[in-house]
């Protein structure tokens, strides 16, 4: 059939039809029921159900199946009523539209009855067929299969005592024969098909196609012998059903990779996995397989798919695929993701998955420097504790690479996966990230590429950067969804009854297949959170915070706010809220209730780390969370284990979340739609945030509101929610192309002031120093520009800027004729700055003895402000240190004496009191300003300069250090980023313990004689025992070990 | 012959009379008898049967079923005679179920005894029909009243959108791969188009009486009511046998 019968709908009848489906998603809000319309969805379901039945088959036509199955799926699910049959019939549209997760989300939402044991045997046989059927679709862990063998199984045991008496005694008994033949092949069908989801094989052999196509014929031939019509439309779905199922399993999609592989699968599908995986979603199966990821020999990848796809796990397969490649070479993966939060995420899932393979997986903190710690661990020789992934940020891959350490690590670097690669446009992230990618393909031998995006445009030409002989682009092409999803407008209507008013929900049209349901969702009335109409009419906040409360009966909220402190104040507000117990009452009798032990342990945390004074603690314990820059980074990662794990109702954070957060809400509202500084959120970042509406294992449709408080916004909003993906584009294009528009040639000596041209300067003088000659670099420019995505672009759409910068980039080569260049990429500074910083260190006596570990951090000792007063002279850092005294300006004097304390292990109450606090601020404010200043910007950026001044003052003196010392002399820097003063509790920093408990177990591990190096301590760490941590941490010793549990990834 | 043609809004009705014994023998014994063993699969079922060895499931008792040699019953002949008249008549035209097991009589199809095209070109449309036989002595028979007389099961297949649904599928499923696709498709488009309408419906009594307009003027009128498509045709036959001759003579060895 070349067009869908659906196409013939009449306009109004489908209209009707969706609006039912629609509002039938959004059943748990106040929508109409459906009281009208229902003879046009009975209607259009029939017209969705011929395009089904027509295109089953049909090899060549899946997209058309996909559709129209599609189509069928969602009207099954607005069914007023349903029963067993219709059920099955969903879900067979479900699978066939590659709505997996949908379908084992609207199969778990149906009570299914047992089967009835007293009924005759034709109808037991026909309730077990559907029964059986229902559980390999619902496929809820080993339970469900092993459920359909024993159902099957029993089937057989009570044939001879039912069925003579059963066929003697029918009406018709030619008829229910022949039902009876058609229903045991189908029943054998099934267990085939459960065995194989299980075991990958069925007694021993391979062919699980082949020999469901024997029963499904023999069934379908049963059903035509006497024509039992039902049972033949029932054969016919099922029959294309299992052949995708199969297509899903884990175990057809990983068939015959290498044994790595095949291992990973073993552990996935386990009976000791509390999840087990049995089917790959259908974006990981299209990659994996279909698009030939697995056993492709591409060196160059490029993935995009919709958020939630599971991208994480489609690397998981690639990276094994690439560490078996070159397994004689112990061959390793760096993974690089934006975020310290995604790294930790990141880096614990693989090392749980990857663990029992014998896989050794590392995490690189971001602080830009590598120290002793992270010296130790990249040596490690013994292939038992030698790493073979390294989980880290762009810029620290970068210092690590430009720092030659891969040759370092002795072992070939042999691929590199870049989670949210689309950061590669924007800003000058993105173009140290396009220019590490360059470096490396120049550089590093055997290295391949994988880069995960959200859909892009042009995938394609980004791979083709990479490799141009050897690319592949897998783009999955249809707009998948991993659960329903409606964007909507939020906003609030005055009512008759003064202070009184409506906050209504309007539904928005996207391109993305949202629901978009032509009523008006009227989500309160009155006054919630005690708001007045005056208190909404004109501010987003409190817009946000009422529609939150009104949808968080059906989970967890995220509000997104503008800035910090609206955060906080919207949190407040819905603190505040009179009806607060009444509501956690109706969100407990609808989703069950829960224990706060959970909350007692962060809110504990939080009370131990920030005080009695701060805020958070009692917002946790009205189920309330808070996730933005002014938190230590422990209590973020807390925060999303708590929203995880369902404990909090509404987190409030700010629009940075957008990037790299990783936990799944019910519901997104957002008060506000641009980044700090009035960026628009990029459309990726929008999405990305958007896919987190919707929990993969639970009920419910995913709901995103934008708070509008009139209709001007509102169609701001709507045209910001409609606004297409842009396609990826190189930062180094615009900037060159902004320079030549002036018609000046380019002089990059002095531009170094500009941090992504100081990024790009620092590019070229790597490569100068690797090239290793002058003659042959000034020959070679336009190769070593062809290296970077920009320059690429350059040549093809504007000659002109290119030419220009080949010249600039040769000119520029005389300037760094000759320098020590290295300083360059043990700096990370432009060589305009290395120069500036030397003559200023050279004036203030800073040499290699100046950072003397016993005396750097005491109360008398100017090293550090002379450092800091140096360091505010060097583009590259001056801002983040400036925001780092929390808007005091260039004082040295105050940021050595805030790091000093910092390292001395002074807590945050301290800290915010001695240095943070102004006059009119509460301390909650003020700790929000203490831990912006000092884990944003301070932490980061002080290390990365006192590195950078040690390595332009050290010279010679590191090879007459021992190994001890040099460790110790490397380490400074990370007692800055870590906050301790000590070797071992860098160490243990590095293994996820919290910052004031480091110090403390430190002491404990000297008394026990435990050895220094990281490994001992990572033993004795996992070997302890409760009252060994009680007697280490004294008070709140379960509550830390608690936390270095949760923040590990352990829990 | 036609004796009482008649009509009215979206439905029509007439009565034909079949007066001809030895064109009924044809009849019966020619078209009627190759419907009622449409099928090229005979007895074959010992094939099936080895098949069923996969499931693992005992086949003794099934297979003394199927081994078993029942007559048709009479309204099986009845349903095979009114597609035989209509394909005659108005160019209807039935997929053939190649597969069917001729000895396993038909459960009655959910909601219509028969189910197949008419029309020409891209005037193809679905046909849907209920078949009665009686030999009541009443003007109307019994059969064309109550819950389950004919006309009641019209009225629902004019209505009842999930028992069309049932009906397409089985006919969808028949069609596919045959040359009947093709009008198939143009009638479901008709169909889905149309909201339901475009499809015919036909109501056919078999009798074996004498020839009365009353037979189904009245039940013709009730359903010329309904304003809207659509269409309905009753057709009652008069034919020179009695019922109770039928089923010898359609399944008597030519």
């Amino acid at each position: 059939m070349s067009e869908l019968l659906a196409e013939f709908l009449d306009g109004s009848t489908r209209r009707q039809a969706d609006e039912i489906v629609g509002r039938s998603l959004l059943a748990d809000l106040p929508v109409r029921g459906p009281d009208t319309g229902l003879e046009d969805w009975k209607f259009a379901f029939l017209a969705y159900q011929l395009d089904v039945f027509a295109l089953l088959g049909a090899r060549d036509q899946e997209t058309e199946l996909r559709e129209a199955a599609e189509l069928a799926f969602e009207a099954a699910r607005a069914a007023p009523s349903i029963d067993l049959s219709l059920a099955l019939e969903g879900a067979c549209y479900g699978v066939l539209a590659d709505r997996t997760p949908d379908v084992a989300r609207y199969l778990r939402a149906y009570a299914l009855e047992p089967i009835d044991a007293k009924a005759e045997w034709g109808e037991r046989v026909r309730q077990t067929v559907q029964h059986i059927w229902f559980l390999l679709l619902r496929k809820g862990g080993w339970k469900d299969l092993d459920d359909v063998s024993q159902r099957v199984a029993e089937l057989r045991e009570l044939q001879s005592a039912h069925e003579r008496e059963f066929l003697e005694t029918t009406d018709n008994p030619r008829r229910a024969a022949w039902e009876l033949v058609a229903s045991y092949h189908l029943s054998k069908a099934a267990e085939i098909l459960a065995l194989y989801t299980g075991y990958g094989s069925v007694d021993g052999s391979f062919d699980v196609r082949e020999q469901l196509e024997g029963q499904f014929d023999r069934s379908m031939t049963a059903c035509l012998r006497a024509e039992l019509i039902e049972m033949h439309s029932l054969v016919s779905l099922l029959r294309d059903v299992s052949e995708r199922m199969v297509r899903n399993s884990i175990w057809t999609v990983t068939r015959a990779v290498n044994s790595r592989v095949s291992r990973f699968v073993d552990n996935l599908v386990s009976r000791a996995h509390a999840n087990p995986i049995f089917e790959m979603l259908p974006p990981q199966r299209i990659t994996l397989r279909e698009s030939g990821l697995l056993g492709s020999g591409h060196r160059a990848v490029v993935v995009s798919l919709p958020t939630s796809s599971g991208k994480t796990f489609i690397a998981q397969f690639r990276m094994l695929q690439a560490l078996n490649q070159f397994d004689a070479d112990r061959g390793w993966v760096a993974y690089i993701a934006p975020t310290r939060a995604l790294v930790n995420q990141v880096c614990a899932k693989l090392r749980r998955d990857f663990a029992p393979l014998g896989i050794n997986v590392e995490r690189l903190s971001p602080a830009l420097e590598i120290d002793g710690v992270e010296a130790q661990l990249l040596s490690e020789t013994d292939d038992k504790h030698a790493f073979r992934v390294i989980v880290t940020t762009p810029e620290k891959l970068d210092m690590m690479l430009r720092g030659g350490w891969e040759a370092k690590i002795g072992r070939p670097l042999t691929l590199v996966v870049v989670d949210e690669a689309h950061n590669l446009s924007g800003d000058e992230r993105g173009l140290r990230l396009e220019l590490l990618l360059a470096t490396i393909n120049r550089e590093c031998r055997q290295s391949q590429f994988l880069l995960l995006t959200p859909f892009i445009n042009n995938a394609g030409e980004i791979a083709k950067w990479l490799a141009p002989d050897s690319n592949a682009d897998i783009t999955v092409k249809f707009e998948w969804r991993p659960n329903d999803r409606a964007i909507a407008i939020a906003m609030p209507e005055k009512t008759d009854k003064p202070g009184d008013f409506r906050l209504k929900l309007t539904t928005v049209h996207t391109n993305k297949n949202t629901i978009n349901i032509e009523d008006e969702i009227q989500l309160s009335a009155g006054r919630p959170l005690g708001l007045k109409w005056s208190n909404v009419s004109g501010n987003l906040s409190n817009v946000a915070a009422a529609t939150a409360v009104a949808l968080n009966h059906r989970g967890p909220v995220i509000i997104v706010a503008g800035k910090v402190a609206d955060a906080w104040s919207i949190a407040k507000t819905l603190q505040s809220d009179p009806d607060l117990a009444a509501r956690a009452a109706r969100r407990d009798e609808l989703l069950g209730a829960r224990s706060s032990a959970d909350i007692d342990f962060v809110s504990d945390f939080i009370r131990r780390e920030f005080g009695e004074d701060f805020a958070l603690a009692s917002l946790l314990e009205s189920r309330i969370g808070i996730h933005h820059s002014g938190l230590s980074d422990e209590a973020k990662v807390l925060m999303e284990w708590l929203v995880e794990r369902e404990q909090i109702d509404t987190l409030v954070a700010t629009t940075t979340i957008a990037q790299g957060v990783n936990f799944p809400v019910t519901g997104v509202v957002m008060a506000a739609h641009q980044y700090p500084y009035g960026k628009t959120m990029p459309p990726e970042d929008f999405w990305n945030l958007a896919g987190r509406a919707g929990r993969a294992n639970q009920e419910g449709t995913g709901i995103v509101a934008l708070a509008a408080t009139n209709a001007e916004r509102s169609a701001i909003l709507e045209n910001f929610v409609q606004r297409n993906v842009s396609i990826l584009d190189s930062v180094l294009f615009e900037m060159v192309r902004k320079m030549t528009r002036n018609g000046r040639p380019i002089e990059l000596h002095t531009l170094y002031h500009m941090k992504e041209w100081s990024t790009f300067l620092q590019y070229l003088a790597h490569s100068y120093k690797q090239v290793g000659s002058h003659s042959r670099f000034t020959s070679q420019v336009e190769q070593i520009l062809r290296g970077s995505l920009g320059y690429q672009k350059l040549r093809q759409e504007d000659a002109a800027s290119a030419n220009a910068l080949v010249e600039a980039v040769t000119a520029y080569a005389n300037v760094i004729q000759g320098k020590p260049l290295s300083l360059v990429d043990s700096t990370g500074f432009s060589w305009e700055s290395v120069s500036r910083a030397l003559a200023e260190t050279g004036k203030s006596g800073l040499s290699a003895s100046s950072w003397s570990p016993d005396r750097l951090f005491s109360p008398g000792n100017r090293v550090l402000a002379d450092a800091f007063g140096i360091l505010f002279k060097i583009p590259e850092i001056r801002e983040e240190l400036k925001e780092a005294t929390g808007g005091r300006g260039p004082d040295g004097t105050f940021l050595a004496d805030v790091v000093k304390d910092w390292v001395a292990g002074a807590t945050l109450p301290q800290l915010a009191r001695d240095y943070f606090v102004s006059e009119d601020q509460s301390m909650t404010e003020a700790l929000s300003t203490t831990c912006r200043a000092v884990y944003g910007k301070l932490a980061l950026a002080a290390s990365w300069g006192v590195s950078a001044l040690q390595s332009l003052t050290t010279g010679e003196a590191l090879e007459e250090m021992s190994a001890d010392e040099q460790k110790t002399y490397r380490n400074l820097p990370s007692r800055i980023f870590y906050g301790v003063n000590s070797d071992e509790a860098i160490d243990l920093r590095l293994l996820g313990i919290p910052r004031s408990a480091a110090e403390p177990l430190v002491s404990h591990f000297r008394s026990q004689g435990v050895g220094k190096d990281i490994r001992a301590l990572r033993g004795a760490l996992s070997g302890m025992n409760d009252g060994e941590w009680e007697s280490a941490i004294g008070s709140g010793a379960a509550t830390y070990k608690r936390a270095w549990h949760v923040l590990e990834g352990l829990e | 012959m036609k004796i009482y043609p008649s009509g009215e809004g979206v439905a029509h009705w007439r009565g034909v009379s079949f007066c001809d014994e030895l064109e009924f023998d044809v009849f019966i014994k020619g078209p009627v008898n190759e419907r009622i063993t449409d099928s090229t699969f005979m007895d074959g079922f010992e094939q099936d049967l080895l098949g069923l060895a996969t499931t693992d499931m005992e086949r003794e008792t099934v297979r003394e079923i199927l081994d078993s040699d029942p007559p048709p019953p009479d309204w099986a002949v009845g349903e095979a005679m009114a597609e035989c008249l209509l394909e005659g008549e108005y160019g209807a035209s039935w997929p053939w179920n190649e597969n069917r097991d001729m000895k396993t009589p038909r459960a009655s199809l959910p909601g219509a005894d028969i189910v197949g095209l008419i029309g020409e070109g891209e005037e193809i449309r679905f046909l849907f029909g209920e078949v009665k036989t009686s030999s009541d002595a009443k003007r109307p028979p019994g059969v064309m009243s109550g819950r389950s007389g004919l006309v009641h099961q019209l009225d629902t297949l004019r209505s009842d959108v999930s028992v069309l649904r049932k009906l397409i599928i089985y006919l969808g499923a028949r069609c596919k791969g045959t040359s009947f696709e093709a009008s198939f498709n143009i009638a479901a488009k008709r169909m889905i188009a149309s909201g339901g309408k475009d499809i015919e419906l036909v109501g056919i009594l078999l009798r074996d009486t004498e020839p009365h307009e009353d037979d189904l003027r009245t039940r013709g009128q009730a359903l010329a009511s309904h304003p809207v498509p659509p269409r309905v045709r009753l057709d009652c036959w008069y034919m020179p046998r009695p019922i109770s001759e039928w089923v010898a003579l359609a399944t008597a060895p030519k």
